[in-house]
């Protein structure tokens, strides 16, 4: 945790209550009718759920669970009843119709609202569950398609900047300084009763203390699960070995009423949360629309594009990938320069429409505020080369360098090269910023009106190099390939296909070999 | 190895490697890597394989992780190789150097001769450049410094590659979370050569530099621990040293531990550690003592032996660096030291800003000494290590004095995948193993 974010922790705590975080809100939220919320429930030792409940937050949430959470046949019933409603949220081709052609088809967003972090991973368990099954005769095609949705969303949800899959408490923490511990603000309880709760700290504290103490992951409170679910279980299998199907049907809905009072405490909340963030009178920061715009191209390359099974010179070949990693080394390197890129993209994108980020990025050295003292045009003829001289009185720590690739915070198209900095004998420092691009709009940089404007530089993105870098690494035409595309030898290269991606799929497209 | 082998040895065995680097490019091998512990001659063997491969009128490119050290290769290129003609192959918007009479700033690809040709570039350049003609080997600098996911999109440039580099530096920095990749067979945020040395079926050579020639002798056998193979010592013991003059204006509490460095190269001062925990990131005492312990030993007139021939020089402000790990700490000893001595060449900076650099004389805050709950990435050893291989005379560590309790009755846990190594445990115990010598070997002082 950096000094800053202390300092606003400590003014959280000082004030008793959670305090706006940022000057903009820095996460997308689609009308209902493209968000649905999904919550999960799962029976202890289980990694695959036992109910679920989705729905959009203006309607009703559908309902779905099993009378036994560790019977996989039932399991994957109910997975298959939940998949198509998920499918055509993400306008997976097959379950909507006309099929998405290219990636703006995927326009307007649809995104994904979980609960908390649990309910994440749970993406994660449905993928290994059945991205590769070979269960369900009739099903299985469905099942395979939804392991995959799940699969790419849970890797989408890795992804900085993304808007497709929201966590609620994350979405919640970006926006707000809580007075609590790390460890608490993963409830969301806790954090709504924070919010919502009127009065002073006491209050406030009491109330999420209370939040607290009813479970919103995915797992059941062991109490709920001992006292009131357990032996409804084993009497189910009792009735059933008894072939009553009476009781069975009695018990069934005995613990209907508490697997559906858990998943909606749950799916409640996430649209409680929902409603919080909507009702924040901050303005969205400008940088979304770029993450959303990078967001649809993503979904149409790493999931629409496999699942229409379209090849693509840029990005890859379709295939499936493994649930568990990348072991194609193209596919491995590609997507780590894509979360490189992504991730720059993010703090790119917000910083320039998010003034308190500019202030944690100048107090961390990444920026600086200063005044344009002398502007020199130092280019022949007609070609202009801008140079700006900014002097910053305040100085402090600074990460930038002669050499540095920089923008004007606001205007991410007008970069330039810091050219030298010099510390100066009253303290701060005198900046030379040649300006490369943007040079003759939306005003001549090297107009000598700009002396006197105060300015913040900040760090110019470098997602464009990462991009390409992520699309150079799949070509393996190449007289390096044999060492740096060679397939995985050895034990454990080769992997079962109802375990892993294809590397046959793969590897043809790029090996003639 | 030990520390003690004898130059004749040291010598033998490094132009031994010299000789296999050279017969490996001459028989067309498609793979070398060369581990290298710190100021071992890296960039000295690296041009020797260079000059090697342009005299068989191979098209040789050369590889470096930033443009400062694409920039040193060719300064040294210029100094020891006057007749080799370099093209040093930049960004279209950099400002070209004067590096020597013999080497040729370009930025157009067009402008590398589609023939025998030595091109020095970085890696980045390399790897987003879409070249005309492919050379036949590539040598890559500070290799360890260079992801997996990078080096790939080297495979355009040749299809054989020398790749020289020091395994104890710090790996390359990693903004992301990795989870996803931490199974991979070829994990793209991994040291290339690492995943390379950990796949038995390709067809590397193997070399390792024998000695450390940078540091004093005693020093070796400190930083060693980090390293997963042996070296030696060119240094030979008590041959170089730092020695402060008698004190002439009084004392100052920091005299005893420079008055040490006469006897030993490494010294650790330690300042008590405040009831409630260190300072989160600024430690004002810390870098207020590592100001001071520079501006003391300059003060007093220190003298300095630093090479082979054990003759005394005069420590100037330029042969001195400073160096912590965080920037905001950084800051606060540039601005607790006299004004006088940044402009007189006194440095202080980050360690990944130290790397591939020297200074006769280095003052270091601990990496741990603000952190009294390590994680994974606080017992990493790069940092450490770089900062304590920087110096050829004489060290400072400065830290709080909770260091050794802490990892004594820090328990670190194993986080990694499931077959991966455990280099939060052997960073954990290499991090243990030199305090715990520092501190039984009487080389750290407590202030109090």
């Amino acid at each position: 945790m950096i000094s800053r974010e202390v300092v606003r922790r400590l003014r959280a705590f000082h004030q008793g209550r959670p305090l706006p975080r940022g000057a903009t809100v820095h996460v997308e939220i689609v009308p209902d009718e493209d968000l649905l919320v999904v919550a999960f429930i799962r029976m202890g030792g289980e990694s695959r759920p036992w109910g679920i409940a989705y729905g959009h937050p203006s309607d009703e949430p559908t309902i779905l669970w099993v009378p036994e959470g560790r019977n996989r046949d039932l399991v994957a019933d109910m997975c298959a009843q939940f998949a198509p409603a998920l499918l055509e949220h993400f306008r997976t081709p097959g379950y909507v119709t006309p099929a998405p052609e290219q990636w703006e088809d995927l326009a307007p967003l649809r995104q994904l609202w979980l609960p908390n972090s649990s309910h994440l991973d749970m993406l994660h368990h449905l993928a290994y569950a059945f991205t590769f099954t070979r269960w369900g005769a009739g099903a299985r095609g469905r099942l395979n398609a939804f392991g995959r949705l799940c699969g790419w969303l849970f890797r989408e949800a890795q992804r900085a900047g993304e808007q497709h899959v929201m966590v609620a408490t994350d979405a919640l923490r970006e926006s707000f300084t809580f007075p609590a511990q790390d460890v608490r603000q993963g409830h969301l309880g806790f954090l709504l009763a924070w919010l919502e709760t009127a009065g002073g700290r006491d209050s406030r504290l009491r109330a999420a203390l209370e939040a607290e103490r009813v479970a919103v992951s995915t797992s059941l409170d062991p109490t709920v699960e001992r006292d009131e679910t357990e032996d409804l279980v084993g009497a189910w299998h009792a009735a059933e070995e008894a072939g009553d199907e009476t009781r069975q049907k009695e018990v069934e809905r005995q613990l209907g009423e508490i697997l559906t009072r858990e998943l909606r405490r749950r799916w409640d909340l996430t649209v409680k949360a929902i409603g919080v963030l909507r009702a924040d009178g901050r303005p969205t920061n400008s940088g979304v629309g770029t993450l959303v715009t990078e967001g649809l191209k993503e979904q149409w390359y790493q999931h629409t594009r496999q699942e229409l099974n379209i090849g693509d010179d840029e990005d890859g070949p379709a295939f499936v990938p493994s649930p568990e990693t990348d072991r194609y080394p193209a596919a491995a390197g590609s997507r780590y320069q894509v979360y490189l890129a992504s991730a720059d993209l993010r703090y790119s994108a917000l910083l320039h429409g998010d003034t308190e980020m500019q202030a944690e990025a100048i107090a961390s050295g990444n920026a600086f505020r200063g005044t344009i003292v002398e502007v020199r045009d130092e280019g022949e003829g007609r070609k202009t080369r801008p140079v700006w001289v900014i002097e910053d009185p305040v100085g402090g720590q600074l990460r930038l360098r002669e050499g540095s690739w920089v923008c004007v915070a606001g205007m991410p198209k007008r970069t330039g090269i810091i050219e030298s900095i010099e510390e100066l004998p009253a303290g701060g420092r005198r900046f030379e910023v040649r300006i490369t691009r943007w040079t003759t709009k939306p005003d001549r940089a090297a107009d000598p009106m700009h002396v006197g404007r105060h300015v913040v530089i900040v760090p110019n993105s470098a997602a464009g190099m990462n991009r390409r870098k992520s699309q150079r690494v799949w070509s393996a035409d190449t007289p390096g390939a044999w060492l740096t595309h060679a397939r995985p030898q050895g034990p454990r290269a080769q992997l079962e296909e109802d375990l892993a991606e294809d590397l046959d799929s793969i590897t043809p497209v790029v090996h003639s070999e | 190895m030990s520390s003690s082998i004898t130059r004749a040895v040291i010598a033998s065995q490094s132009q031994k490697v010299e000789d296999q680097l050279k017969a490996s490019i001459s028989d067309g091998e498609p793979l070398v890597v060369v581990k290298a512990p710190p100021g071992s001659g890296k960039t000295f063997l690296l041009l020797r394989g260079v000059a090697h491969a342009a005299a068989l009128d191979l098209r040789v490119a050369v590889g470096a992780q930033t443009n400062a050290q694409a920039d040193d290769i060719c300064l040294r290129v210029a100094r020891d190789y006057p007749d080799m003609f370099v093209y040093r192959f930049a960004a279209g918007s950099s400002t070209p150097r004067d590096l020597g009479a013999n080497i040729h700033w370009i930025t157009d690809k067009g402008d590398i001769p589609p023939g025998p040709a030595v091109v020095v570039a970085t890696v980045a350049k390399w790897a987003l450049t879409q070249i005309l003609k492919t050379f036949d080997i590539l040598f890559v600098d500070e290799a360890w410094q260079m992801a997996w996911s990078d080096f790939m999109l080297c495979g355009q440039v040749s299809g054989r590659f020398v790749l020289i580099g020091d395994p104890g530096q710090i790996p390359p920095v990693v903004p992301i979370p990795v989870h996803r990749w931490e199974t991979s067979p070829r994990a793209p945020h991994q040291p290339a050569p690492e995943l390379i040395l950990a796949d038995p079926g390709l067809p590397v050579r193997l070399l390792e530099l024998p000695a450390c020639r940078r540091l004093p002798h005693d020093s070796v056998d400190l930083v060693r621990p980090f390293y997963d193979f042996d070296f030696g010592a060119w240094a030979q013991p008590g041959e170089r040293w730092t020695r402060a003059l008698p004190s002439r204006d009084g004392s100052h509490p920091v005299d005893p531990a420079l008055d040490l460095l006469a006897d030993t190269s490494v010294v650790a001062v330690t300042l008590p550690t405040p009831e409630e925990g260190p300072p989160l990131e600024l430690d004002e005492n810390i870098a207020r003592l590592a100001a001071e312990t520079a501006t003391r030993i300059l003060d007093r007139g220190a003298e300095v032996a630093d090479d082979d021939t054990g003759e005394a020089r005069p420590l100037k402000p330029s042969d001195v660096g400073l160096a912590a790990t965080h920037r905001v700490v950084n800051t606060a000893i540039a601005d607790a030291l006299p004004k006088t001595l940044p402009s007189a060449g006194v440095r202080v900076d980050t360690p990944e800003r130290w790397q591939g650099l020297e200074r006769k004389l280095m003052i270091v805050v601990h990496p741990l000494s603000g952190v009294t709950h390590p994680s994974a990435f606080d017992l990493e050893t790069g940092r450490l290590c770089v900062m304590t291989s920087r110096h050829r005379s004489g060290l400072v560590v400065i830290g709080r004095d909770h260091i050794r309790e802490t990892l004594e009755t820090h328990l670190p846990s194993a986080e990694q995948a499931v077959g991966r190594p455990d280099v939060t445990g052997r960073g954990h115990t290499a991090n243990l193993r030199f305090w715990e010598t520092m501190d039984e070997s009487g080389r750290l002082l407590a202030l109090t």
